[in-house]
């Protein structure tokens, strides 16, 4: 029953932020006299292309690997990504870890791992956009 | 009251946004834990909820029971999920406080405080942040002559320093809150001026709420036409972007909702957030009526309390009293913030969205 209130909870911060909620706003961030919560939420949105034809890729997993938690998602058919999580206030970087995990299907890719530098303005805005990564 | 003034969408939201409520009250997760660890005060603030003194009778919690506390949430929770954020009186009065902090960190947890800015000097700051400080609240309330009025001290001066030693300071989160009352409320765009031109990023406002010593002083409470100005304040300054600035949690405001604050209004007492007060009472924010409190860690186990009281908190129908009995936003509301419940009547002391519908 747990795990089933978990999995809607889930489901219906995704419905609020795509309905515009900020998703700060779904956190419990400060307590009436209470201080700020180290923790914020980030949106990280990009695309991933094959480095040798710029052509966006299918299928690729994006695995966001912080102290707080290992979000994944998968590029779209336009090679979009977007991964909403929490993470820690003070880092000012967060690792992805990028693999082909569909085998030949859409081609074959090596695995890679970039570091993001997170700026204050994103942390504030809650969002990184147009992240570029290129696969070989 | 009814709630035309909402939009179409806004109510659509605030459907879904209940249906949520629903998990979180359901899963009722500790996020957020206050520590009331002392009631000694540098200042005798006119507003004050606590009713704290210089010289407070009641001494201070030992660092090591509440420590053993938080030691014991570990078995359920994962500290690094939970703020423990150390309040008063006064925190900077304990002598100890780097102390409880240094232990709080080893234990995993994250913590914060709030001050009055005025004890915080550059050493006390770094000491602080050696022992783990990652985010901190000043309490501003005005210009020199309103803050220091309020505060009953000239102490204008040091909040300043204390908010220019925090600006310089990497690694640290922090806002100031302003209390808005009677005699700042027109001086909100001067000291927005102010703090965005020392460079603060973060800045709340809140009304006072009628309790404490707040509760016998009406320059303090705003007017409701003054809450709307104060709400429109708010949502202009946002859009403005260059200071980002929240209205509090203090309850539900109709059709400003989500213009004022990050996220719509829920009242997270009970559910997310608890408190160990001076005396050891087991509660939910501070400032909710003592009356209120679930159980004494002298006497209970805090993790028992946790996950089976707070029921007052966690079904709130009971709050369908006095103005709130016929009114149509309580599904979205719940009955305002848990502190504004009047022990005795079980009536609300106070209620934004009557104030701006009247």
């Amino acid at each position: 029953m747990k795990n089933i209130t978990i999995i809607k909870r889930r489901l219906l911060k995704k419905v609020l932020i795509i309905m515009g909620v900020c998703s700060a706003g779904l956190m419990a961030s400060c307590a009436k006299y209470g201080t700020l919560v180290s923790t914020v939420y980030m949106n990280l949105k990009g695309t991933v292309r094959s480095k040798a034809s710029t052509q966006i890729i299918e299928g690729i997993q994006v695995e966001l690997r912080n102290s707080l938690s290992t979000p994944k998602a998968l590029t779209n058919n336009s090679g979009v990504f977007s991964i909403i999580s929490e993470i820690n206030e003070f880092d000012n970087t967060v690792n992805l870890h990028i693999s082909d995990i569909d085998g030949a299907l859409n081609g074959s890719f090596l695995s890679k791992d970039t570091i993001l530098t997170l700026s204050s303005d994103e942390k504030l805005a809650h969002i990184k956009e147009n992240i570029e990564i290129r696969l070989q | 009251m009814n709630n035309r003034n909402i939009s179409f969408k806004k109510r659509l939201t605030l459907n879904v946004f209940r249906e949520y409520r629903k998990t979180e009250i359901s899963l009722h997760e500790l996020q957020y834990l206050f520590w009331e660890s002392t009631h000694r005060c540098n200042l005798e603030c006119i507003h004050c909820g606590s009713d704290c003194k210089q010289n407070s009778i009641i001494p201070d919690m030992p660092a090591s029971d509440f420590l053993q506390i938080t030691e014991k949430i570990k078995t359920q929770y994962n500290p690094n999920d939970i703020m423990v954020v150390i309040t008063g009186g006064e925190p900077l009065m304990r002598k100890d406080l780097e102390f409880c902090g240094t232990e709080l960190t080893k234990q995993g947890y994250s913590w914060g405080m709030v001050t009055n800015g005025v004890l915080l000097t550059k050493q006390r700051l770094n000491s602080l942040l050696i022992a783990g400080l990652r985010s901190i609240t000043v309490s501003l309330d005005g210009l020199e002559a309103n803050h220091n009025w309020m505060r009953n001290k000239k102490c204008f001066g040091d909040v300043i320093k204390s908010i220019a030693l925090l600006i310089e300071q990497d690694g640290l989160v922090f806002d100031i809150v302003t209390c808005v009352n009677q005699k700042n409320f027109t001086e909100l765009n001067e000291i927005k001026e102010l703090l965005i031109n020392m460079g603060v990023k973060r800045w709340r406002l809140f009304t006072i709420s009628p309790i404490g010593r707040a509760k016998s002083n009406p320059e303090l409470l705003l007017t409701n036409h003054q809450l709307m100005d104060l709400l429109e304040f708010i949502k202009k300054t946002r859009q403005e972007k260059q200071i980002e600035t929240n209205y509090e949690c203090e309850g539900f405001v109709g059709k400003y909702e989500m213009e004022v604050r990050e996220g719509y209004y829920f009242c997270r007492a009970g559910i997310n957030i608890a408190s160990v007060l001076l005396d050891g009472s087991i509660s939910a924010c501070p400032n909710i009526d003592i009356r209120y409190s679930q159980g004494n860690i002298y006497k209970n186990n805090f993790l028992d309390i946790w996950n089976n009281q707070f029921k007052i908190m966690r079904q709130r129908d009971w709050m369908k009293t006095g103005i709130c009995e016929h009114c149509e936003v309580f599904k979205w509301c719940e009955g305002n913030g848990m502190h504004l419940r009047d022990f005795d009547s079980k009536n609300v002391l106070c209620c934004q969205y009557n104030m701006l519908n009247n």
